[in-house]
């Protein structure tokens, strides 16, 4: 038990004691460093995320120019109508003849068809529609994601450079800081559509691959 | 030996004179900070000149312990909408914790832990609506649209539904067996997304150990023992009145010793606020305290500010009395108090209309600063190291005086774009003053200005002269967006135009009427009837056309879409906002890191993160604007 104390002292010792900071002259540093160039760009998880939320410059430009020009198409009404009627006229002539046996009888049957289609523009939407304006209000949750997706991007990044260059001496603290980085790139993954999760799986076969 | 009091005198007034004019230097401290003002608190260690606390209206606390060069990021609480990210902290010994990564007290290191959470859904988002009902807060969504921010997690200090307003004693004691920063604060999390957006609208830090600080909040206040990582609640209330913190201080003399100017009144605590009392007196017992001020001398004499007077006690705060009131309720409405620390008779009382100056210790008030302070919400008060020596201020400007409030004049104006909402002396560099804007953390230093190279300076202005300009990249931002206020107007004066545009309404139909008239009819008299069978078939066919068209001919002479008063006006000013702020804040930051990096030719790891840092405002930067900026990757 003693012995046991003694060892876990001594691996606790041992774990406290930071790793010195590696240069960035290091040849692994530098190997390292090579392998964070094999995930997805900023510029690639900008724009996966914003085509993730369907706010990405094209989208929305599409969107805006849509509303400019809505208003060439009409609101359109279609009717149709049919009717099928028949009218029976029975005259009694009462001075000569029996009353229960009419004069004339008349039958008369009417079939109308009717189809009607209506068209309303609004000429004035042409040359202003509010819509358009609305559209430019989605600059606000693109300025958010992209703001969110930097940010993310850099933190994680940041973090990845902080463990390259100064490892953490003790077990706790670099699975700790691991942990961190895999609920950014999970967090990241889950804003930019799985991004991340697919540059990895690439880099994985490639490197799986055998070359020829 | 007789000229030598006259040398003194001389050589005090001489040194009085070289501090006035001696120039101030603006130093920018707000890199590295995630971009989310306003601001609207800061604070100073005493104890330490390089710790400082930041906090904005979204319940971030950002705290520096080299004297704002970098900066820590930390929650205190959030208000509700989109997280993405961690709560937890994360330890790592040796190390200023923070949420997230922790990179601080390593002097190498440009840019601090920047956690997740802004909320991309902020237009989305939802602030909390509260009612208190029978002494329990119950929370419920609502939409919000004031501002920026709205960030989800963090260290909060909410326990669940109504459970720490009514069990104040149970926080105090889980806090005191599980250890400040854990424990209550997973359960508090639970709440989170209900909870408001917390202002952090003033900071106390003891004095004897600058991890320990006290955070004024619209929700209660906040108490951190372990430099800024986690914010228990220590003090709250069933009403938002009571939540509100307008003001700590400590006693002078008693560290222990802590008053809170709160909506509904004021509070002490005799144990360095984890327990608080309110004040019995019926002047300060109930009524909406903003201040609080005690003499430095007189330990006694306390006066404190309320919304409609000023009141002051010289027994400790026993028995009170009025001292000011004004018809005019803004002049009445008291923001600040000071008593002049050499002459306890000078008392400065800063209101929503003007400041106010005392010569008999509070007794007769007469208005100071003449017409330039007169009408103007004055925010700021502070002494300087000098006798005679204070600052004042308001949302725009900043004025000192020299000789106890009978000139002034002009030490800092706001920009534009940026409000001022704090200022004060720095306790450690004599004559330096922090200034607090709403996106700004400025130090004004009476030092020279440092030199730079002239190599350095023709390298930078190359690289000015390289890139664009921040009011280029800023329109090239708002264009893209769509929401450039030019094109915009542009857009909406042709919605007079377009009522000269009619509303066309077209219609085709076609219809087919077919009839068939079957009749018999009798003919003849007296029986001999003859029955005269008769068919008569009618058919009608045609296709009809018709064209309406209807003018709105008011609106070529007004027209309501002109105007951007509308729910769409509102969202596109509320964008315009804030992408031109974001775009000003990267675009500054970017400049000033390129600046130092031309001025310090370090290599290593620093160089990595400044670079990372200036590579990722650039990504931003360019993701807005639309690839204005050279991209260089740091990697």
């Amino acid at each position: 038990m003693r012995a046991m104390t003694l060892v876990l002292t001594a691996l606790l010792a041992s774990g406290a004691m930071a790793a010195p900071a590696r240069s960035l002259d290091d040849p692994r540093v530098q190997e390292e460093m090579e392998a964070l160039k094999l995930e997805p760009t900023i510029q690639q998880a900008q724009g996966a995320a914003l085509q993730f939320f369907n706010i990405d410059a094209d989208t929305v430009s599409s969107m805006r120019s849509r509303a400019k020009i809505k208003a060439l198409l009409p609101t359109v009404d279609v009717k149709f109508r049919f009717k099928d009627a028949t009218t029976d006229v029975a005259t009694i002539d009462r001075v000569n003849y029996d009353p229960n046996d009419p004069a004339s009888e008349d039958a008369v049957g009417a079939r109308a068809t009717e189809w009607e289609i209506g068209g309303s523009w609004s000429l004035s939407r042409l040359v202003f529609n509010p819509e358009v304006l609305d559209v430019s209000s989605v600059a606000v949750l693109q300025e958010g994601v992209l703001k969110e997706v930097t940010r993310l991007y850099y933190t994680r990044r940041r973090l990845q450079v902080d463990l390259i260059l100064s490892p953490p001496g003790d077990a706790a603290t670099k699975l700790s800081k691991q942990l961190r980085v895999d609920e950014l790139t999970a967090t990241l993954d889950a804003m930019c559509g799985n991004v991340f999760t697919r540059f990895a799986k690439r880099a994985k076969q490639r490197h799986r691959r055998p070359r020829r | 030996m007789r000229s030598s009091p006259v040398f003194l005198c001389l050589l005090i007034a001489a040194s009085v004179a070289d501090a006035q004019d001696r120039p101030r230097v603006v130093e920018d401290l707000t890199r590295g900070l995630r971009f989310s003002p306003p601001f609207l608190s800061l604070a100073e260690s005493p104890s330490d000149p390089d710790t400082l606390y930041a906090g904005v209206r979204w319940g971030r606390i950002y705290v520096s312990r080299d004297g704002g060069k970098s900066w820590n990021e930390n929650y205190a609480r959030t208000s509700p909408g989109a997280f993405y990210g961690s709560i937890r902290a994360q330890a790592d010994p040796g190390r200023v914790i923070s949420t997230g990564v922790s990179f601080a007290r390593d002097p190498n290191s440009l840019l601090q832990g920047q956690d997740v959470g802004d909320s991309i859904l902020q237009a989305a988002g939802a602030s909390a609506r509260r009612a208190a009902i029978n002494g329990t807060v119950l929370y419920g969504l609502s939409r919000s649209v004031d501002g920026p921010g709205g960030a989800g997690g963090g260290a909060g200090a909410r326990l669940g539904v109504g459970l720490r307003e009514t069990a104040p004693w149970l926080a105090i004691a889980v806090r005191k067996k599980r250890r400040w920063g854990v424990g209550i604060r997973l359960q508090q999390t639970l709440a989170l997304k209900a909870a408001p957006a917390t202002s952090i609208g003033f900071f106390d830090v003891d004095p004897r150990d600058p991890e320990v600080a006290l955070a004024a909040t619209n929700d209660g206040l906040l108490k951190s023992n372990d430099g800024g990582f986690s914010w228990p609640t220590v003090m709250t209330g069933a009403l938002r009145s009571q939540r509100t913190i307008h003001h700590v201080l400590r006693h002078p003399s008693d560290p222990d010793v802590v008053y809170a100017a709160t909506g509904l009144g004021l509070r002490i605590s005799r144990d360095a606020g984890e327990t608080w009392a309110p004040l019995v007196h019926g002047l300060v017992a109930i009524n909406d305290t903003r201040w609080v001020a005690i003499d430095p001398n007189d330990h006694k004499v306390m006066y404190v500010g309320l919304s409609w007077a000023l009141v002051k006690s010289e027994d400790g705060g026993e028995n009170f009395r009025i001292i000011f009131d004004h018809p005019w309720p803004r002049a009445a409405l008291v923001r600040r108090v000071l008593v002049d620390p050499h002459d306890s008779k000078r008392v400065f009382m800063a209101t929503a209309d003007g400041l106010f100056v005392s010569d008999n210790a509070g007794y007769k008030w007469d208005r100071t600063g003449g017409l330039v302070m007169t009408g103007f919400d004055t925010i700021v008060l502070s002494a300087g190291p000098e006798p005679g020596h204070f600052l004042t201020g308001n949302a725009r400007d900043l004025w000192e005086t020299w000789d106890g409030g009978k000139t002034w004049r002009i030490a800092y104006f706001a920009p534009i774009e940026w409000d001022v909402r704090w200022a004060f002396f720095s306790r450690h560099e004599p004559g330096a003053i922090w200034v607090l804007t709403s996106a700004e953390i400025l130090k004004l230093a009476p030092r020279a200005p440092e030199s730079l190279g002239p190599e350095v300076v023709r390298r930078f202005r190359e690289l000015v002269r390289r890139e664009p300009p921040l009011h280029h990249v800023v329109q090239s931002a708002l264009r893209r967006s769509g929401v450039d206020r030019p094109t915009v107007n542009a857009f909406r004066r042709r919605a007079q135009i377009s009522a000269f545009l009619p509303q066309v309404t077209a219609a085709l139909w076609a219809r087919t009427v077919e009839l068939e008239d079957d009749s018999a009819r009798r003919s003849g008299m007296f029986g001999a009837a003859t029955t005269i069978p008769l068919t008569n078939a009618f058919r009608d066919s045609g296709l009809f056309y018709t064209v309406f068209a209807k003018w709105n001919l008011p609106g070529i002479w007004h027209s309501q879409d002109e105007a951007p008063t509308d729910r769409v006006g509102s969202l596109n000013r509320g964008a315009e906002w804030r992408i031109r702020m974001t775009v000003i804040n990267l675009y500054q930051e970017r400049r000033r890191l390129q600046l130092e990096g031309l001025a310090n030719e370090d290599e290593g790891r620093p160089r990595l993160l400044r670079d990372l840092r200036i590579e990722e405002l650039t990504a931003h930067l360019n993701a807005l604007a639309g690839d204005l900026l050279p991209f260089r990757p740091a990697l």
